[in-house]
């Protein structure tokens, strides 16, 4: 193989991003050519020296200020399950947990008034009968790690005095 | 309607918290490759604080199987190609320009540069000429080196990052070292 089209490759080659036919290729090549060693050489100096560039600090209040700014933010993030439920995540739940969802949806977009200036449209809250514990979902969130599961938040309180929270799976 | 309201208020500020913390632990790192995009402190703080606010502002987008630093790698490239193109060119450059082979003298003076693997840290004089050395190269050949050589990101989170294909960024570090090493050969022999 010509060193010019070999020499092009080094850059992958010390980043350990190329193939292994590739690599042997260069090693085998490098064995008999210094014109090549020296190149790689200074391709190998060039990431040291960028590696050893010192940390750049900044101001000590930095995040207390970018945290600061985020008070007058708005989070896109109802505006985002709103999105993704009439995107096709229905197709993936169960009868009973498309109907809590739909309902929900319709809290979701109820209490994204004022979040997001960008959602208009209004729906009069809807009361799910899911059972004793569940009254009107304020809020569905996507549950982590898996986004496919919705949380769906309740607007009554459970035993701890915490929101009532139920995980709908995504069902297959 | 007061009851839901405050619920979701509740959820909002539990958001928040958690938001509050990701910037607390990431952004002195946000910070470090900003500053070596920009290649200074104002800029470098512009950009990392209107990263974190875009992140909030999407934080509904992020995947949580994903580390929280690869979302900002991808918010922080668009930041960044933002700022460009809201500001006018300091430098004028022609990126279109061959760069020529250096002879083996060249070769010499650039692997003298390099620290030993003892010194772990490069002198304040030629932290600079690295710095300015990246500054003269085009952003997008300058944000792959730092991420793979500061950050130390695979080809595929580059690509990732910078939404190109992994070809892409092999050319990129390719072309960019090759400047860099161009450019550091003239501060070693000047
Ligand atoms: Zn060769």
């Amino acid at each position: 193989m010509n060193c010019h089209r070999l020499s092009s490759l080094f850059s992958a080659y010390i980043d350990g991003e190329l193939t292994g036919v590739e690599m042997i290729e260069i090693r085998n090549h490098l064995e008999g050519c210094p014109a090549c060693r020296d190149e790689l050489d200074n391709v190998r100096a060039v990431k040291r020296l960028v590696g050893r560039l010192r940390t750049a600090q900044p101001s000590r209040d930095l995040s207390t200020r970018i945290c600061a700014s985020l008070d007058g933010v708005a989070p896109y993030s109802f505006l985002r399950t709103w999105a993704a439920l009439w995107q096709g995540t229905f197709r993936k739940l169960s009868p009973t947990a498309m109907a809590v969802s739909l309902a929900a949806l319709g809290m979701v977009v109820y209490t994204a008034r004022g979040i997001d200036e960008q959602i208009t449209a209004r729906a009069n809250a809807p009361i799910v009968a899911a059972g004793p514990s569940l009254t009107m979902p304020v809020a569905i969130t996507f549950n982590q790690p898996d986004s496919r599961n919705l949380r769906v938040v309740f607007a009554n309180r459970g035993a701890n005095n915490q929101p009532n929270r139920w995980i709908i799976p995504a069902s297959d | 309607m007061e009851l839901i309201e405050s619920i979701t208020d509740t959820c909002r500020k539990e958001e928040r918290q958690a938001f509050d913390e990701l910037v607390h632990r990431h952004h002195k790192q946000a910070y470090n490759i900003a500053y070596r995009m920009t290649g200074n402190h104002t800029d470098a703080e512009d950009l990392t604080q209107e990263a974190f606010i875009r992140a909030f502002r999407f934080f509904g987008q992020y995947r949580r199987e994903l580390p929280f630093e690869n979302w900002l790698y991808r918010i922080m490239s668009n930041v960044f190609v933002d700022m460009l193109r809201r500001r006018p060119k300091v430098q004028i450059r022609s990126f279109d320009q061959p760069i020529q082979t250096e002879d083996g003298e060249a070769t010499m003076e650039i692997a003298d540069l390099a620290p030993t693997p003892e010194e772990s840290v490069l002198s304040n004089e030629l932290d600079a000429r690295i710095q300015s050395a990246l500054m003269t190269m085009p952003e997008e050949f300058r944000l792959a080196v730092v991420y793979a050589d500061i950050e130390g990101l695979s080809y595929e989170e580059i690509a990732d990052a910078m939404r190109c294909s992994i070809g892409t960024v092999r050319s990129r570090l390719h072309r960019g070292r090759k400047i860099l090493r161009e450019r550091l050969k003239t501060y070693a022999s000047g």
